[in-house]
């Protein structure tokens, strides 16, 4: 056994395996506890029968990324170690996320709870963004909530780098209901404003306790998001008819649909517009969105250790539609370049069939 | 878990590299790193790669075989694994079919080339030679065979590399200090850092030095071919020392006359530009030679190791 295999074994010997907590596509969630100090932890199990070519993406990206990132509000990576070909992500115990809080019609938000909330996404946004890194996965779902309180983003198995300006990116990201119109419409090139807009519909999910926009299909996502917010026109998004996929949806009036969420006071609507914009250039970044009123006036939030908690144990639950149909199909610039079966040659990357030198 | 953001090999595992813990000479390492290497760049060229992600899966080639052994594992298999897998990394993925008939192709060249009698020169597999290559069916068992080998090797490297896989590249610091150096327009010299940045990912400095010592190294070696004068001590701006600089030109410049490879312009390219030279010639191809037989496997390394402690090392 060499120095490499010893230490592997080492790590996962750190680590005590419990039950089963959660089932996703590509990886199992167990409960686990550190042996040396009974801290418990989230054992993260990638699944090797799902391995079609080599090691899955998303949990490289997982991998990666959460080894760069150490943030509160991020969700912390302690340890990686693999047991024959499955690898198994250590991550710290969160006990419960924003999803099941939003569910639980017990719990009643104030104002203050639901500005914690955002304030702690954002926190955390900024510095995903600020590491150059977009999340492209946002969802309540992957806020995670500690029992201290503390929201911290998870999931970054479909967050990447976008420091390179002029990369291709695949628009099949984001669960539906979260996506901004510009993914929905086939952009290609598109930056952090996504994860604002995923940011802006949790944001009114929060307050209404529905989710927002909750589209059926990609095109009645943007009926839905348009019935709620009015067409859009060449003035409030300009170029947005040049984009791959654009199609006419219906023309929709322009209602002050914001009053459905006066609750949230004037600050708070203000905020959400801006998140909201359909303009993603126009759209507030994730710092500015910090500096905005609505976290500086009155009410103050609520210290994370005061947010109301759902009081039933994490279990077992079923997971959004998106979700059990796998991950959206990854596509990035090779287009289709994942998928075994494709078997005719792309346009652009001839690899020759036969070479023939004679 | 802290991690350093570009993890360096230990002057430890430098001096007493695992391949030379198992009988394996330096030199025959080097070799077999270059070998890898250039394996891993004319792949990626040939499938349209960009520069990155053939850099990332060269450094993660190197630092590899700073925890793992020629012994263990051969290098064919870890060079298409490492290149596999940063093409996930990199966000730039190519399908497991064209990756692995690329590489059947260049495995073909290479033993078109071996097959030729040793006491000739090469004679490259041009159009006009009786060079041929057919692509694998659809179903042919070898696809099977190659992707069984990768997806073996990729949960290796992860493992042994301790699932860290975070390669900062010298290439934007190169531009930047060329900027600060007022440098970037002057002929040539970007072109030629950018070339020996590339040549020397055949050199295992990627594992062994930071990529603002990397940069420094491709500055001070084009501006001194290129009878540039830079004020003295230029690269203390850059956190480089004169020390390490230097060993990466001189790892380069080995690189360049051990391969018998002509000075930086343009990249490299699987030894067909070699010195028109006279006995040097010879020795430059048995090292191709060498080098090329032993990538082939782990058990060709390990026969080699064999042979030479029964006195008979004549490949």
């Amino acid at each position: 056994m060499d120095l490499a295999v010893r230490e592997n074994s080492q790590r996962a010997a750190r680590w005590e395996k419990g039950v089963k907590v959660g089932e996703g596509t590509f990886a199992n969630v167990y409960k686990g506890i550190e042996r040396s100090t009974g801290r418990k932890v989230a054992i993260k199990k990638i699944k090797a029968g799902e391995m079609k070519d080599g090691l899955d993406m998303t949990a490289l990206r997982e991998v990666k990324f959460l080894q760069e990132l150490h943030h509160p509000n991020i969700i912390a990576l302690l340890d990686v170690f693999s047991v024959k070909q499955n690898i198994n992500l250590v991550l710290e115990f969160l006990d419960t996320d924003l999803e099941a809080v939003i569910r639980d019609k017990a719990l009643i938000f104030q104002n203050a709870d639901i500005k914690s909330w955002i304030a702690m996404s954002l926190r955390g946004l900024e510095y995903i963004h600020r590491n150059g890194v977009l999340h492209r996965d946002l969802k309540p779902n992957n806020l995670l909530i500690a029992s201290n309180g503390e929201l911290k983003i998870a999931d970054f198995g479909l967050a990447r780098e976008f420091g390179d300006a002029g990369s291709k990116m695949t628009c099949q990201v984001i669960t539906r209901w979260y996506r901004p119109p510009e993914l929905l419409f086939g952009s290609r090139f598109y930056s952090t404003a996504v994860d604002m807009w995923s940011i802006g519909t949790i944001f009114v999910e929060l307050i209404l306790r529905v989710p927002f926009l909750s589209g059926e299909t990609d095109i009645d996502q943007l009926k839905k998001t348009f019935h709620a917010m009015g067409t859009p026109t060449e003035q409030d998004w300009p170029g947005h008819t040049k984009l791959p996929d654009y199609h006419e949806i219906g023309s929709y009036p322009k209602n002050p649909w914001w009053n459905m969420i006066s609750s949230i006071g004037k600050e708070g609507q203000d905020l959400v517009k801006d998140m909201l914009k359909y303009d993603p250039v126009a759209r507030v970044s994730a710092r500015k969105a910090l500096e905005h009123r609505f976290f500086s006036s009155y009410p103050r939030p609520t210290p994370p250790a005061s947010l109301p908690k759902p009081l039933a144990e994490l279990r077992p639950r079923a997971l959004a539609p998106d979700e059990t149909q796998g991950k959206p199909a990854l596509k990035s610039s090779g287009s289709g370049a994942m998928k075994r079966k494709a078997e005719s040659p792309q346009p652009g990357r001839n690899v020759a069939r036969k070479l023939v030198f004679a | 878990m802290a991690h350093a953001p570009h993890p360096l090999a230990t002057l430890e595992q430098i001096i007493k590299t695992p391949s030379s813990e198992d009988g394996i000479p330096s030199e025959v390492e080097a070799d077999l790193r270059a070998a890898g290497c250039m394996l891993i760049q004319e792949a990626g060229v040939m499938l349209s790669l960009p520069q990155s992600t053939m850099a990332t899966a060269q450094v993660i080639f190197h630092r590899f075989y700073y925890v793992s052994s020629l012994y263990s594992f051969g290098v064919n298999d870890i060079s298409i694994s490492s290149l596999f897998l940063s093409t996930k990394l990199c966000e730039t993925p190519v399908r497991l079919r064209d990756l692995i008939n690329t590489y059947l192709f260049l495995l073909a060249r290479i033993q078109y080339l071996l097959n030729q009698p040793s006491n000739q020169p090469f004679r490259p597999a041009l159009p006009s030679s009786n060079f041929r290559f057919d692509v694998p069916s659809f179903h042919d068992e070898i696809f099977w065979e190659w992707k069984d080998v990768i997806t073996a090797n990729e949960m290796q490297i992860l493992k042994r590399l301790g699932f860290n896989m975070q390669v900062d590249l010298p290439y934007n610091h190169m531009i930047n200090y060329l900027k600060i150096l007022d440098l970037v327009f002057e002929d040539e010299v970007a072109q030629m850092c950018w070339s020996i940045l590339n040549d020397m990912l055949l050199t295992p400095m990627y594992a062994i030095h930071p990529p603002h010592t990397l940069a420094c190294a491709s500055i001070l070696l084009s501006t001194r071919l290129l009878r540039i004068p830079l004020p003295e001590g230029w690269y203390i701006l850059f956190d480089a020392t004169y020390d390490d600089t230097w060993s990466c030109c001189g790892h380069v410049m080995k690189l360049y006359n051990d391969w018998g490879l002509e000075s930086p312009r343009g990249s490299v390219t699987l030894g067909f530009t070699m010195n028109n030279g006279d006995k040097g010639q010879n020795v430059q191809e048995n090292k191709w030679r060498r080098a090329w037989v032993l990538a082939q496997s782990r058990k060709a390394v390990r026969r080699w190791i064999d042979e030479r402690d029964k006195g008979q090392n004549s490949v």
